[in-house]
């Protein structure tokens, strides 16, 4: 399992990670990504493709782990079941690539509004989720302009993936675009 | 690097802005193309808006809702301050009443009628001192115009009153979903300073809203298309990502 410590490490010297985990300490290692976050004095966005965020806001309140300064981007819970959670962005579908980054600059700007101590830090649950609904093409586009506009608001951006489920070509461009990988 | 030097009025929508190399230049009459949906009445507003914070008054001559909603449609925005209405910072006439004051009752206008109203648009403008100025929508002003001759004539003699009092001005323009050009009767895309083009691109069930310039006088700017969201802070842009394989 990836440690906080690990994390931190590699996020003083670089600002987008590819982390590869496996599947059977995922969950932990997403929780160990939020506590590195939490511990930094950072704001949380998370873009949520693979499980509706609601599952996490269940395990934070199971361990105790304070959520208010993390934001969620919901690509998974469409729009059968928006709450009105202030703290929950829902996306229709994991195909409006574009809307999630306008979401990001959003929660970005609205962050630097009311929480300017705190530098952004993004993940990206997760790249082989957005590999199901979208082309390696238009996903390779999505993570490049992401980054772009990411890069000059010193935020940090985490992108998960499965290791089991990561196919070279997914792999090969995921570490193209990334400044460092971080493999469990 | 721009091509001439002129000073700009910037929209507040900072992505636009910079789309436009720092704004709309001062003085230019500019089509809001799109149909339904596609966020015209909200980048008009949302213009007028920030013009106030700039120390800019607005008028916003509406034809398609009445003033009250068009107030209630903005409230959720964090730039809305209902004070700027209030105040008269932003002025809202619609557009049944102005007739109705200058007595136009005839379903089609006549040069007369035309003259009648932009002198009385241009004593408002003048007298309110206003600097930027929307017309929600100029297709329903055509409709009452009906020839090519006087759309243009209208067109011309509006665009003379911002050009001289240094304003600028968004002129809507209402299209069908299939529509081919920029304008209804295509003589207000000819006039028009400027064309921004709003749309709705509906790729794999998704229906997402684009933005794109499609000219603008006096500055070098942007063509491509951008996705544009609505969101509570306004209008934000994001680029249209390329990979699908679709002949848009």
């Amino acid at each position: 399992m990836i440690q906080t410590s690990e994390i931190q490490r590699v996020f003083q010297e670089n600002d987008v990670v590819l982390i590869k985990s496996s599947i059977n300490v995922y969950t932990k290692s997403i929780l160990e990504l939020m506590n590195f976050g939490l511990e930094n004095n950072k704001v949380i966005f998370y873009i949520s493709a693979t499980v509706p965020s609601s599952v996490f806001k269940t395990i934070f309140e199971s361990t105790g782990l304070p959520h208010e300064n993390i934001y969620f981007i919901d690509c998974t819970t469409y729009s059968f079941d928006i709450t009105q959670d202030p703290n929950t962005i829902v996306v229709e579908s994991p195909t409006m690539l574009e809307t999630i980054i306008i979401k990001v600059m959003y929660l970005n700007k609205i962050s630097r509004q009311n929480l300017p101590d705190k530098s952004p830090l993004i993940i990206v649950d997760s790249a082989n989720s957005l590999a199901i609904h979208n082309d390696l093409g238009i996903l390779s586009e999505f993570f490049h302009v992401l980054i772009t506009m990411v890069r000059p608001t010193g935020s940090k951006l985490a992108i998960l993936s499965i290791m089991e489920q990561l196919t070279d070509e997914l792999s090969h461009t995921l570490e193209l675009i990334s400044d460092t990988v971080l493999t469990e | 690097m721009d091509m001439i030097n002129l000073e700009r009025c910037k929209t507040g929508i900072g992505e636009l802005d910079s789309l436009l190399n720092g704004g709309i230049p001062r003085g230019n009459s500019v089509l809001i193309s799109g149909s339904c949906g596609t966020g015209k009445t909200t980048l008009s507003l949302e213009f007028l808006i920030h013009g106030v914070e700039n120390g800019e008054k607005g008028l916003y001559i509406s034809a398609t809702e009445i003033s009250s909603k068009v107030i209630k449609n903005m409230v959720p925005f964090q730039f809305f301050k209902e004070e700027y209405f209030d105040s008269g910072y932003i002025k809202i006439m619609d557009i049944p009443n102005i007739y109705s004051k200058l007595s136009l009752h005839k379903l089609e206008f006549e040069q007369e009628d035309i003259d009648k109203l932009i002198d009385y648009i241009a004593d408002i403008v003048k007298n309110g001192d206003f600097k930027r100025i929307a017309i929600d929508s100029l297709t329903s002003i055509c409709y009452r115009l009906r020839t090519e001759e006087k759309i243009r004539d209208f067109i011309i003699k509006f665009e003379e009153i911002v050009n001289k009092i240094g304003a600028t001005a968004l002129m809507v323009s209402e299209l069908l979903p299939n529509a081919k050009g920029y304008s209804q009767y295509g003589v207000e895309e000819a006039v028009a300073d400027g064309i921004i083009l709003l749309g709705n691109l509906k790729r794999r069930g998704d229906l997402l809203r684009t933005l794109q310039i499609i000219k603008m006088r006096g500055t070098s700017h942007s063509r491509a298309e951008y996705v544009m969201d609505i969101t509570p802070l306004g209008i934000m842009l994001s680029p249209l990502l390329k990979g699908w394989a679709v002949n848009q």
